[in-house]
């Protein structure tokens, strides 16, 4: 069964076929919300609410995009309004700026490395400005087209081929700053 | 005829993805043939992208996807409605901080007259904490309000300094209003900063 046609059903008052839905995206969902907060439980909370969202808004859902890219849209949203709302506790003092994690040992091995490798990329993906971050999430990770971007976005295709770039430049500056030549 | 540098290095990430149509491949390929710089440039986006590539993985909680849709599921099917609002859903300070919302967009909506004032009272009786937040926004958005919200750290860092304009920035900042619209999400402490805050404002 498509995803329409358990729309369709679960307008009709079949639960099941929103569960179905949930089944079916609960992975990419995470994904992408994770991507964003960088953060399980964060992301967790994100993938909740989002599916809430979504409940509710099938009920009035029109067909004039698919199922998979609202559903994208609301998770996007709802990541981004989380992202805010830690950068507005930051900005009333009320949580500490986001600081890296220490490691939890100092030895040089190979996995302290990973760890801190691991970190850099964070790092470099958080300092990027909004709009880049999540053409950059949707387009590396994802591997959404641009079209698709646009569409989840609600903007044009001219403007995120650039932001692509530019963020991947940012990432690639960041890095090899922190790490060296 | 070939392309600038310019064009041909924000292809590159797609080249390397095999996201670009025939002709376009082509016309990068062509290029990089005959230009070391963009040789280079490429080289190092390879080496960036396989940095980001070996980082790609989280740690997942095992068992966890398991778990989203019996939770939800939890959430979905608890009361609704009226009661749920009767469910003890507005602590004793969600009534000032809504005033407190309403009284910072009073302060700084120009010009007055031209926009209707929710009346408080009587959303704050029907209206769960999120519709009042929309429907609060919603009256702002005839006033001309600007809103603003850095996206450079550094500039948010001085922005963030300045807390009697950016405080209020933040307050009207649609998305953030939004989540203060969620307010069982915050704690005591954060709704007594917010106020704290919005009284410390000087009238214009
Ligand atoms: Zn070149």
């Amino acid at each position: 069964m498509n995803d329409l046609e358990l729309v369709e059903r679960f307008q009709k008052g079949d639960e099941a076929a929103f569960n179905e839905l949930v089944l079916r995206y609960k992975e990419k969902i995470y994904w992408t919300a994770r991507r964003f907060l960088q953060d399980h439980d964060e992301a967790d909370e994100v993938v909740q609410q989002s599916f809430l969202k979504a409940y509710k808004g099938l009920k009035t859902f029109r067909s004039d995009s698919g199922v998979f890219t609202w559903l994208y849209r609301i998770t996007v949203n709802t990541a981004l309004n989380v992202l805010r709302k830690q950068r507005a506790r930051e900005f009333l003092g009320i949580d500490e700026l986001t600081t890296e994690t220490g490691p939890e040992s100092d030895r040089p091995d190979e996995q302290y490395e990973r760890r801190e490798e691991k970190a850099l990329v964070e790092e470099a993906i958080r300092r990027l400005p909004e709009k880049q971050r999540t053409v950059f999430i949707l387009r590396f990770y994802d591997q959404l087209s641009y079209e698709e971007i646009a569409d989840i976005l609600n903007t044009s295709v001219g403007g995120l081929k650039a932001n692509f770039f530019h963020a991947m430049r940012k990432i690639e500056e960041y890095v090899k700053r922190v790490q060296g030549p | 005829m070939s392309r600038g540098h310019d064009h041909i290095e924000q292809t590159l990430t797609d080249f390397l993805a095999g996201g670009l149509n025939d002709t376009e491949q082509n016309e990068v390929q062509t290029h990089l043939d005959s230009c070391p710089l963009c040789r280079e440039k490429l080289a190092s986006l390879q080496e960036t992208i396989a940095v980001l590539e070996r980082n790609r993985d989280s740690g997942v909680p095992e068992g966890y996807f398991g778990t989203i849709l019996p939770r939800l599921r939890q959430r979905i099917d608890r009361p609704r409605g009226l009661g749920r609002l009767l469910d003890l859903r507005w602590p004793q300070w969600a009534a000032p901080l809504a005033a407190a919302i309403l009284v910072a967009g009073l302060l700084t909506a120009i010009p007055l007259t031209t926009r209707e004032t929710p009346d408080l009272a009587a959303l704050t009786r029907e209206l769960e904490a999120d519709d009042l937040a929309d429907a609060y926004f919603d009256a702002l958005q005839t006033s001309a309000v600007p809103v603003t919200w850095p996206d450079d750290p550094i500039n948010g860092t001085v922005a963030g300094l300045d807390l009697s304009n950016g405080v209020l920035n933040l307050i009207l900042d649609e998305n953030v209003l939004q989540e203060l619209g969620t307010v069982e999400d915050l704690n005591q402490e954060e709704v007594e900063t917010i106020l704290r805050q919005l009284e410390t404002r000087t009238l214009l």
